[in-house]
Order: structure tokens, then sequence, then C-alpha cells
């Protein structure tokens, strides 16, 4: 049976509905790699804090290396275990640090994880969180060469694939924060995490993810269920490391390597929330003139179609008929053949 | 090394159709400073035309 290469994106930290909280757009990721036989995907939709999948159909690709993938500038190779390392932040206290020294130890024991070496960077990486005016979240690190330089040891010492922890701070805005909690909010973290990866993506490329450390924080009994797989343990390390082990390598393009499993000019579709095409993935799949499947879920971000005009557009009302699409696609059934009503044909010449 | 958050409003000319618009947008971030994340967060129709767009742009930029 062919597949139908599929990019699937849900931007981190614009509140969507569907996987704006902790990996809660897995089930759908597993549905479309179901569909589509291929799915590229990232980390926002795959991490559920202790919680994961590996999928056979499915690349874990962080955010930066996933744009360069849409922009035509990577190829992935599949691989059957990474060697990884993880960069701890100075500013983890050591109770903290040694929970997450133990989920390694569980990772390694339980799941037969690869994970080689740690480092802890020299100075605290200095994670401060803000706010954009469209509601998304947003954020930068103080000392970005406190992690290139950690993570530089570790691909020094053979490691293939970066997982970072870092220390987010104690005084987050406990309004934002119950109000994610309850599934209202926007992840007021997931801006700044995503800048830390990009940041390890772009000068080190290599597969990496990021998993922030909290201190504990007291039971929320109104606990929406879409953020639960962040309440079950004591770090959010797991996921990350399960999603590093098979992630692909990331081969720059042009190459010879004759061994690369997916190449960009073999992506058939793009799906991604209705309001969110404006991210650097959507915009340059829409340069090659790939197929952009926009799903209705609801975000803080109103930047839809009918201000960018791109023809090769369709939007649908959920996830379910996202999977009936690429399977049309998958099979080469012309999709208009299944809706009604069907234009007759007498309509479509061209002068 | 030192990253900065930063928001901007872009017209959008008539004249860079959607194939362009990712360079021209990079062009413009690049102006100030080195992109490391990027998205059209916003856009609004001007003086009620749908010809004229201003484009909201967060990035962070290394400098």
């Amino acid at each position: 049976m062919t597949i139908a290469p599929t990019i699937f994106i849900v931007p981190t930290g614009i509140g969507c509905e569907i996987g704006g909280f902790a990996g809660d757009a897995l089930p759908v990721a597993k549905l479309l790699a179901s569909a589509s036989g291929c799915l590229v995907t990232h980390p926002n939709v795959m991490n559920g804090g202790s919680l994961s999948e590996s999928d056979e159909r499915i690349f874990y690709l962080e955010g930066y290396s996933l744009d360069r993938f849409a922009k035509g500038e990577l190829g992935l190779k599949k691989v059957k275990q990474q060697k990884i390392g993880i960069i701890f932040d100075a500013e983890i206290e050591k109770n903290i640090l040694i929970r997450h020294l133990q989920a390694t130890d569980a990772c390694i024991a339980t799941l037969g994880i690869n994970i080689e070496s740690y480092v802890i960077t020299n100075n605290p990486v200095g994670v401060v969180l803000s706010n954009q005016t469209s509601g998304g979240s947003t954020g930068y690190i103080k000392n970005p060469e406190e992690l290139i330089k950690a993570g530089e040891k570790l691909v020094k010492s053979g490691v293939t694939a970066i997982a970072i922890v870092t220390k987010f701070p104690d005084n987050l805005d406990n309004d934002e924060i119950n109000s994610y909690r309850k599934g209202e909010g926007v992840d007021s973290i997931a801006g700044a995490e995503a800048v830390i990866s990009h940041l390890i993506s772009k000068y080190l490329k290599v597969p990496c993810a990021h998993a922030p450390a909290f201190a504990q924080i007291d039971i929320e009994e109104r606990l929406d269920p879409r953020a639960a797989s962040e309440e079950i343990g004591f770090t959010f390390l797991p996921s990350v490391l399960i999603g590093l082990n098979k992630a692909p390598n990331l081969i720059e393009l042009p190459s010879l390597d004759k061994s690369i499993d997916l190449y960009p000019n073999q992506v058939e579709a793009i799906i991604v929330p209705q309001g969110a095409l404006g991210g650097e993935a959507v915009m340059a799949s829409m340069e090659r003139g790939v197929s952009i499947i926009s799903v209705k879920n609801s975000s803080a971000l109103n930047v839809c179609n009918n201000y960018l005009n791109y023809p090769n557009y369709t939007e649908v009302n959920n996830y379910f008929e996202a999977a009936g699409l690429l399977l049309s696609i998958r099979e080469g059934i012309n999709s208009n053949s299944i809706q009604r009503p069907i234009i007759p044909f007498s309509k479509y010449r061209i002068n | 090394m030192n990253l900065t958050s930063i928001e901007f409003e872009l017209n959008w000319p008539q004249t860079i159709d959607i194939q362009n618009l990712r360079q021209f947008i990079l062009k413009n971030i690049a102006k100030r400073g080195e992109v490391l994340r990027w998205s059209i967060n916003n856009i609004n129709i001007k003086d009620n035309d749908i010809n004229l767009k201003i484009l909201t742009i967060d990035a962070v930029i290394i400098n």
C-alpha cells in the first residue's frame, strides 16, 4: 500500500482546544499516521509529560528542524535507536535533579532507551516568559551560550540526540497556571520551551526536545483531563526520552546519502489548525504547492485562509474528516467524488 | 549572544504573492536580528480594503 507523507502541526503555546495541553493531540497523531501511513510531527503533539508513545509511522521532529524539513533543507533517516544525552540547567534544585535522574533510570530500565550521559550547565540558563498580544505564549533565555556549550560537550562525547531540562520560574502567574490546568487557557511556558529547543536544533543540528523542571505544585481537584498527563509524575522528561529514542537523523540536503527514508518533496499534505496558517512550515509548504488541510481547532490565533487565499486548501470540521481526506489522497480517490453536490463537468472549461 | 522577543506590524504589499510572503517577512525580521523563531500572529484589514493587509509578526531574534 502506498503512503501519503503528511506533516501534522499544532503550534505550541497558542491554546488549541486539541493539542494545546499535555500531549493531548497524540491520539490524533496516531489516527493521522494510520490514515497517511507516514506522519511528521513535533514534540508539542507527542509529549504528554510522563506519557507518550512511539509509532513506526511517525517521525518525531523538533519544531525548528520541522520548519527546515518543510523548507526542503533536511531529509529524514530512520534509526534503530538514538544515543541520547541530557542537558540539565544549573538552576535545578538537587531534589528535582535527583527526580530527573531517576526518571532517566526508569526509561533505561523499563523502556530500554539508550541514554548515555548528561551535562549540567556551568551557569543558570535563565528562562524568561512573556505573552504575545495575540494571547499566545513566548519567551527567551538569558544565557543561550550555556545551553549551546553544554550541548557541544554531549555531541563531542558521541551523543546523537539531546534532551534539555531547564528550570522554569517558581513565580509563574497562578491565574494562568490555574486556567491551564482547568482547560481554559494557554500553556504559558510552551513558547519559551520552543525557543530553547529551536536554539539547540539551530546550532547543533541533532534531534532534540525540551522538558521543563518545576517544584511540585498543589493538587488541583478540577483538573482538565487534557492536562492530566503532567500531574502523574515528578518530571516531564519521560515523554521527551520516548520521542527522542527513535527520532530520525537529520540529513542536510542536498545529500548523496541513499538511505534517506523521507524527503521533503514526498510530502503530500500538511494538517494545521484553521487559524494557525502563519507559521514557517505552513508558509514554506504553500511555496511548494503542498495540499493544506485546515481543521477547526479553536486557538488564540485567527490567521485564516480568507486573508491568504492559498488555492490548494481544504477546510474540514474535525480530525476524523482530515483522516478521511488523507485516506482519499493516499488511495488516489478524488475527494470531490465523495461529496455532494458534484459540480457538472461542463463548468470546468478553461477559456 | 542575546535572545530578544519582538513583535512588529508589517504592511503586506499587493505586489507580494503568497508564494513570496515568507521571504518578504524574513527579510524584514533580518533588519532586526538573526531569526530563531517567528510566525504571523494576526492579520488586520486596513480601511475595510481587503488589499491593505497588516501582518503582526512575532519573533525571537539573536543579536
